[in-house]
């Protein structure tokens, strides 16, 4: 009897766990959900890639969590009909990735200044990061994680941010 | 009996997943956690939804960031948001807005209560205070500095985090109640130059310069310095001295109160040099240890430290993290008597302090599932010494050395057992050169039963080790005890937190705290006081709040908390413990950014003082206007404090004639500030 009791117990902790969601989230898993969006709401002129099948390319700067996040939520997901891959990188490898995530620990100057004039889109961090030229940035408001956009920035790269973006964009930065 | 076994996995059997964790789970039940991931249900939700979605994570609840819902305790966040929209002067002021906590000022110190607990004379020594990490209570008193001689000008802080319940098992000694971390501003967030002045009641004025920068090439520094000074009300009146000599009561500018600080810190890369000074000289009006109001009679109060840390995250994800620091208090009073043949003479009083202390630790997150940490924590004096003289003609009443080592070392982990349940634990070995050797542990179970809800049933065992005045001082009128044994805590909470939406969010807190072998100061038979660890305390209490904060800045927050407290021997309710609180604050845009307020309401009942009188209840209502970017780089803050000019008593401590001191009245402070 004691083995059936257990097993009944058992089954509705099983039962429970897949039923449940999780409320507050680690700010890691939130931006890798972000970027995987950007990724799909950013139009990449056709010239960035080498074919209709070539990855969309992620870049993750630094050792942030935000990284391994994202390769795990974006194992088998595709962006515009590119399976997308995501990279850990250095400043040098900035030209090589569509989008490129710049964590506060790393350069968010360097990177908007390695990805200029390249179709790249850089993520980073932060009031001021938008506001500098590059195209989003995270920012925390209340609790919770927003981004500030600078289209003429990401068009200076030949990039086309989409009006749904910028329509939940927290501020959008005037040309 | 096989037959229904089998027939409740096949009806699980839609998911291979669910039949291997109830296979496994009877023998291995942690196996099961493994071959799930974090959130993939995060890439289903809209834009819109991602901006609503919580991302407050606290750092100082298990020594790495996680999300506050999962944090082994009940924790709040004071940021620097906050700071200035309701014009908090002092962390003081800052730490009385938080549910649970209280302050108690006897216009020279001012000490932390927590959940029903602020002994009159134990200086807030119950509660560890951090700044960046660096322990701050003091090597001969524990204390804690909050008041105008708080180490850091608070519009240096970037964010508060109070952890409350017993946090021994991480941090050792004096974290008994609670942990009250400080995180400071770094210069990437400074960005410029800052330069503040205000101006208030009393006189009250101050100055403040602040620097930061952050370099490309990852240099950072920020560095920030503040004058303050404040004459103190010109007239103070003590029934308790009200005599012909004492000036009829009244204590005429003796108030006076003067502090400077500097901060600063530079990192590169994993790298940070940090350190900081204060020193504060204040006025003591109250007549304490058997002055007389009108006589001389001050403190001054140095601290200081310098600490080189490390912290750094390895390829394979391990959190490494390690300091070296160098510390120093010293404390100096002055209080002038009358000799009997006419004429005065000066009693000087003394403690001087030196130490250094070393850290290290690790944490790791193994298959995504169980957080592991570790660390050991090393402190030993360099210098301990207190004296008490008086001068012209010299006596010297106590000089006394001491040694103080402190060794700890601790284990903790957490386990994401199921999806909505996760398992903590840990415990920490101290080794005190004083009384020998003690062992905290804490547990926990966190479920997340429904979306959006977290409880919390929590266990923990906190200590505070006798200090070194305890332990050592003698006198003529003071007798220190070797023998004292840590005084120690237990406490069981439950904790639930929900929220109900993006913007609304409500916590409640269920505890039982009961305290062993208190270190009391008690009369021997030849007359004088001595430490002895008698006493045993019950505090329960319970806690409810409700929070809403919108994009904008606009935040409304309101709680309750009931605490009852018993001395174990009398049955008696403890001295200065509020039976009732409640808070509310509110804060608003009124222009947008261009214009904001920030109103806060803090009711506290009667209480006991030490004399078993009642200080009766109060009620605090401060208001802050905020002007932000008037003109580009322009800051004004406008507050008045104590609206309702309550003049509201504290219990007063054994070395005060008064058992309650009145407290300000109405009082208000303008504050411009300007960055470039």
């Amino acid at each position: 009897m004691r083995a059936f009791y257990r097993t009944h117990i058992l089954t509705a902790l099983a039962l429970f766990t897949g039923s449940s969601a999780a409320r507050a989230e680690s700010e890691a898993s939130v931006k890798a959900a972000y970027l995987f969006n950007f990724a799909k709401l950013v139009e990449w002129p056709s010239s960035a890639f080498s074919s209709g099948k070539a990855p969309l390319v992620i870049g993750v700067m630094g050792r942030e969590a935000v990284g391994d996040e994202l390769a795990r939520a974006c194992a088998s997901a595709t962006a515009g009909g590119h399976p997308v891959e995501v990279r850990r990188v250095s400043m040098s490898e900035v030209r090589d990735c569509h989008l490129v995530y710049v964590p506060e620990s790393e350069r968010g100057d360097g990177a908007i200044a390695a990805a200029q004039g390249a179709p790249v889109l850089v993520v980073g961090e932060g009031e001021n990061f938008a506001r500098r030229g590059g195209a989003l940035a995270f920012v925390k408001d209340s609790g919770t994680l927003k981004f500030d956009a600078n289209p003429a920035a990401a068009a200076r790269n030949g990039l086309t941010v989409s009006a749904k973006l910028l329509r939940v964009a927290r501020t959008v930065v005037p040309k | 009996m096989d037959t229904r076994e089998n027939q409740l996995a096949k009806s699980d059997a839609a998911s291979g997943y669910f039949r291997r964790a109830l296979l496994v789970s009877v023998f291995f039940p942690l196996a099961a956690a493994f071959g799930q991931q974090t959130s993939p249900h995060l890439l289903d939700l809209s834009l819109e939804e991602l901006g609503a979605v919580k991302v407050d994570s606290v750092f100082a609840a298990s020594k790495f960031s996680e999300k506050v819902t999962d944090a082994p305790s009940s924790v709040s966040i004071v940021t620097r948001q906050e700071i200035q929209q309701f014009g908090w002067r002092t962390l003081a002021e800052i730490i009385r807005s938080v549910r649970g906590f209280d302050i108690t000022y006897d216009r020279n110190y001012t000490y932390i209560g927590v959940r029903g607990f602020n002994r009159v004379g134990d200086y807030g020594s119950k509660t560890l205070l951090l700044v960046d990490g660096h322990r701050m209570n003091d090597l001969v008193f524990d204390s804690t500095f909050i008041g105008t001689e708080g180490f850091l000008d608070v519009d240096t802080i970037e964010r508060v985090e109070f952890i409350r319940g017993p946090g021994s098992a991480l941090y050792g000694g004096n974290a008994f109640f609670g942990v009250i971390s400080i995180t400071t501003r770094s210069g990437a967030d400074v960005r410029g130059v800052e330069a503040v002045a205000s101006y208030g009641s009393f006189d009250t004025r101050s100055g403040r310069l602040t620097f930061g920068k952050k370099f490309s090439n990852g240099l950072e520094f920020m560095l920030s310095g503040t004058d303050y000074a404040s004459d103190g009300p010109a007239r103070l009146y003590f029934p308790e001295f009200d005599t012909p000599e004492n000036n009829h009561g009244i204590a005429y500018r003796a108030d006076g109160d003067r502090a400077w600080n500097l901060f600063g810190s530079l990192s590169y890369h994993d790298f940070t040099l940090r350190g900081g000074y204060v020193s504060r000289e204040k006025d003591v009006p109250t007549g304490s240890f058997g002055s007389r109001p009108n006589d001389l009679n001050n403190t001054l109060d140095d601290r200081g430290f310098i600490e080189l840390a490390y912290a750094h995250t390895t390829e394979n994800g391990w959190a490494l993290s390690g300091r070296a620091s160098y510390d120093i208090y010293h404390y100096q009073s002055y209080v002038e008597y009358p000799l009997e043949k006419g004429g005065k003479y000066v009693n000087n009083d003394s403690a001087d302090a030196r130490w250094w202390g070393f850290e290290a630790g690790a944490s790791h997150e193994f298959f995504n599932r169980f957080r592991f940490s570790m660390g050991v924590e090393f402190r030993r004096s360099i210098d301990l010494k207190q004296a008490n003289y008086d001068e012209k003609p010299r006596y010297v009443y106590a000089d006394v050395t001491d040694e103080q080592e402190v060794f700890g070392a601790y284990v903790d982990g957490n386990f994401q057992i199921t999806k909505w349940l996760k398992a903590v634990g840990g415990l920490r070995y101290d080794h005190y050169n004083s009384f020998g050797e003690t062992v905290n542990p804490r547990f926990g179970l966190i479920v997340e039963p429904l979306k959006d809800t977290s409880l919390k049933l929590l266990y923990g065992e906190a200590f505070r080790a006798p200090n070194s005045y305890e332990l050592a001082y003698n006198s003529l009128a003071f007798i220190g005890n070797p023998t004292l044994q840590p005084e120690r805590i237990r406490t069981t909470e439950l904790v639930a937190e929900h929220y109900f939406d993006a913007h609304w969010r409500a916590a409640a807190s269920v505890f039982q705290n009961d305290i062993i072998a208190l270190i009391t100061s008690r009369m021997d038979a030849g007359g004088a006081a001595t430490s002895i660890n008698g006493g045993d305390a019950r505090v329960r209490g319970t806690e409810l709040e409700v929070e809403g904060k919108w994009g904008g800045g606009t935040l409304l927050r309101a709680s309750y908390t009931r605490h009852l407290s018993e001395d174990s021997e009398t049955g008696k309710e403890l001295e200065n413990s509020p039976r009732d609180s409640f808070r509310a604050q509110g804060a608003f845009p009124i222009f947008g950014e261009k214009l904001s307020a920030g109103l806060e309401l803090l009711y506290q009942s009667d209480r006991f003082t030490a004399r078993r009188d009642r200080t009766g209840d109060t009620w605090l209502v401060n208001a802050t206007l905020l002007s932000r970017e008037l003109r580009p780089g322009l800051e004004i803050s406008a507050s008045i404090y104590n609206l309702l000019d309550d003049h509201y008593r504290v219990p007063g401590g054994s070395e005060h004639k008064q058992d309650r001191l009145e407290q300000d009245g109405r009082t208000f402070r303008l504050k411009l500030s300007y960055r470039f």
